[in-house]
């Protein structure tokens, strides 16, 4: 691994972004921030602007409002740089997925590295979830398949 | 000057006492602040190398020029930033280091060096065309007017003690009449030092113009890349050389035996360890606070230890 | 401001007695309290494929389609609340939800469950009537209540060729008549 490809590795500083959430990822966002998880361990700082940040932590089903603000801080945070939906809104649209006032998920939107669901997830799993973005951890979901053998008689 | 001369100032200048020694340790004291951080707030922490990684980072990262931003003096302000420490430091780092090769006024010189952080904050808020910058460059005038006047009247009492404003003789001053810290005045001025020392590093309470809840970084909000680095290390670099710049000139010199050295080492941590309980104990105040903290209270101990000097308390 | 500083300092020796706190955690497992709901699973053995899950789910994640003899069940787990109703309302008790919750990916596709069940057609007119094990499970069921019943003649039929059988079978319309 090339060293700035390691310091980047190591220093990942996220910007949260609510893109139309209900709160409830932002608080588990915090959460995964307390004394317990520890992030500052990994390298993980929450930042207050965009142009410090290295990832975007995406909440929420992007409203349509928020869509052009989110492409906005989306270009002004500086190359290279991750972005990672959290929570079942912003991974796949979330209960909202076909209202009208929403554009159904973050991929509609912005290209996303990694997704977290959950509603909200556990702060456990958003410190995987960055954790598995950095190459600590391997993910672990696998999709569930069965086909019932067609041959069996009534 | 021959060509020896001139690259022995190259080296004196870029690597040792000057920038890469300067950073290196500063940064490594960055990741102590914020050990002690986390250890205060019962988590574990960064690992040593974090500060690293986090220049590291930045220098691979793009640079953006906001929009409508002077360009020349938005690039310019880290540089003016990184040379003042550097060269703050250098002054310090000689005076312990080569203790022959100062000059008379480098005390002088100093205090207005290591004020050259602040003002490159303040040209380059000011030129990134952000709100945000705007604000924190018009509060980091008010707080360097403030801090400032502070700091001075720390220097003035010393000035007035040792009766030089050269560094190594106020040191040698130190070695024959005992340290400035053991006396009223010379007490007072290191109270005085240690309040300016926590605003000029821009920790709590006193991160105003920063003040990452509300100004989202303040002067440094647009700033990215190489150009948050070259802020962050001159910031690091101030770290180390004000605390070491307090106890060279209020506990003494530091001689070349090893009892000297580790007592150095233990007043620098013990300096360091007050400037960040504060911080990580306080909330920040509000600049009219800040204000009249330093301006009816902290000056006023500043001139009183100065009145005192005069009387050779 | 000296007392402010003096109750800080204080509270900063009280969170230092707590000594360290921080959890182990992507390193090691921490796994969540008894109710917790976590990723769906399904029991593709106990399941047969009726829909009342897609009824219920309230994100209407859970489609069914049917394609020639094959019926598609697939969840897209994406949008999944994990509020439980799929559970609750499936008869067969074939969905349980599971304490992993672990779920970040790279690849959404991953976050999916897809089972292929084989339908039954109507013997007379070709329309669905079904999955394969709802059609096993009624004859069971009628097996059940009345033992030796002979069913072969109506059960793979659909509604409407059931009832022109029925009209058309005198014996069985003397037999309700009485």
């Amino acid at each position: 691994m090339k060293p700035l490809e390691w310091c980047f590795k190591k220093s990942i500083w996220v910007y949260h972004v609510n893109a139309g959430s209900c709160n409830g990822c932002d608080i588990e966002i915090l959460d995964a921030l307390t004394p317990y998880y520890d992030v500052e361990r990994f390298g993980i700082r929450l930042v207050h602007t965009p142009r410090h940040a290295d990832a975007l932590l995406v909440t929420g089903p992007v409203t349509r409002q928020v869509r052009e603000r989110l492409v906005r801080l989306y270009e002004s945070t500086p190359d290279p740089k991750l972005v990672i939906a959290v929570g079942a809104c912003a991974t796949g649209g979330g209960i909202w997925h076909n209202t009208y006032a929403t554009l159904g998920g973050l991929e509609n939107v912005l290209p996303v590295n990694i997704y977290i669901p959950g509603c909200p997830p556990r702060p456990e799993a958003i410190l995987y979830g960055v954790a598995q973005a950095l190459g600590l951890v391997p993910g672990v979901v696998a999709k569930q398949e069965f086909a019932e053998s067609l041959s069996a008689e009534v | 000057m021959n060509i020896i001369d001139l690259s022995m100032a190259v080296v004196y200048t870029l690597i040792f006492p000057g920038f890469l020694f300067t950073a290196v340790i500063g940064l490594l004291l960055t990741w102590v602040d914020r050990k002690v951080t986390a250890v205060i707030q019962s988590r574990i922490g960064p690992p040593w190398f974090q500060p690293f990684a986090d220049i590291g980072k930045l220098l691979s990262k793009k640079m953006i020029l906001p929009r409508g931003a002077h360009t020349l003096a938005f690039v310019f302000a880290p540089f003016l930033s990184i040379i003042g420490a550097t060269m703050a430091a250098l002054i310090i780092f000689q005076a312990l280091f080569f203790p022959g090769r100062g000059y008379v006024g480098d005390l002088i010189v100093l205090v207005y060096l290591s004020a050259l952080p602040a003002i490159a904050l303040i040209i380059g808020g000011a030129a990134s065309r952000s709100p945000f910058g705007a604000i924190g460059a018009s509060r980091e005038m008010s707080m360097v007017l403030a801090y400032e006047v502070a700091f001075l009247t720390g220097i003035l009492t010393i000035i007035i003690k040792t009766n030089s404003i050269q560094f190594s003789s106020i040191l040698a001053y130190q070695a024959s009449h005992g340290a400035i810290a053991g006396t009223l005045s010379g007490l007072l001025a290191l109270v005085v030092f240690l309040f300016s020392l926590q605003a000029k590093l821009g920790f709590l309470p006193f991160d105003i113009s920063e003040a990452e809840t509300e100004l989202i970084g303040g002067p440094l909000a647009e700033y990215s890349g190489a150009g948050l680095a070259l802020f962050k290390i001159s910031r690091s670099m101030m770290f180390f050389f004000m605390p070491v710049l307090t106890v060279l000139v209020f506990f003494g010199p530091v001689h070349a035996t090893l009892l000297s050295i580790l007592g150095f080492i233990l007043k620098l941590l013990l300096v360091l360890v007050v400037l960040i309980v504060i911080k990580i104990t306080h909330a920040r105040l509000r600049l009219d606070q800040a204000l009249s903290l330093f301006w009816y209270r902290v000056s006023v101990i500043g001139l009183a230890a100065i009145i005192l000097a005069f009387f050779g308390l | 401001m000296l007392k402010h500083t003096i109750s800080e300092l204080k509270e900063a020796l009280i969170c230092l007695e707590a000594g360290q706190v921080t959890l182990p955690y992507p390193f090691q497992p921490h796994p969540p309290e008894g109710e917790f709901r976590g990723k769906p699973v399904l029991n593709s053995r106990k399941c047969m494929s009726c829909g009342a899950c897609a009824n219920a789910c309230p994100a209407r994640l859970i489609s069914i389609q049917d394609n020639g003899s094959i019926r598609t069940l697939s969840f897209n787990l994406r949008r999944c609340t994990f509020c439980g109703l799929c559970r609750d309302a499936c008869p067969q008790e074939a969905i349980t939800l599971s304490s992993q919750f672990e779920l970040s990916t790279v690849t959404p596709e991953d976050l999916s469950i897809h089972a292929e069940f084989g339908l039954v057609n109507c013997r007379e007119c070709g329309k669905v009537i079904g999955t394969q094990r709802q059609v096993a499970l009624v004859k069971d069921k009628l097996q059940t209540c009345e033992p030796g019943f002979d069913d072969t003649g109506y059960v793979d039929l659909c509604n409407s060729c059931k009832r022109r059988a029925f009209i058309h079978n005198p014996a069985l319309l003397m037999e309700v008549k009485a």
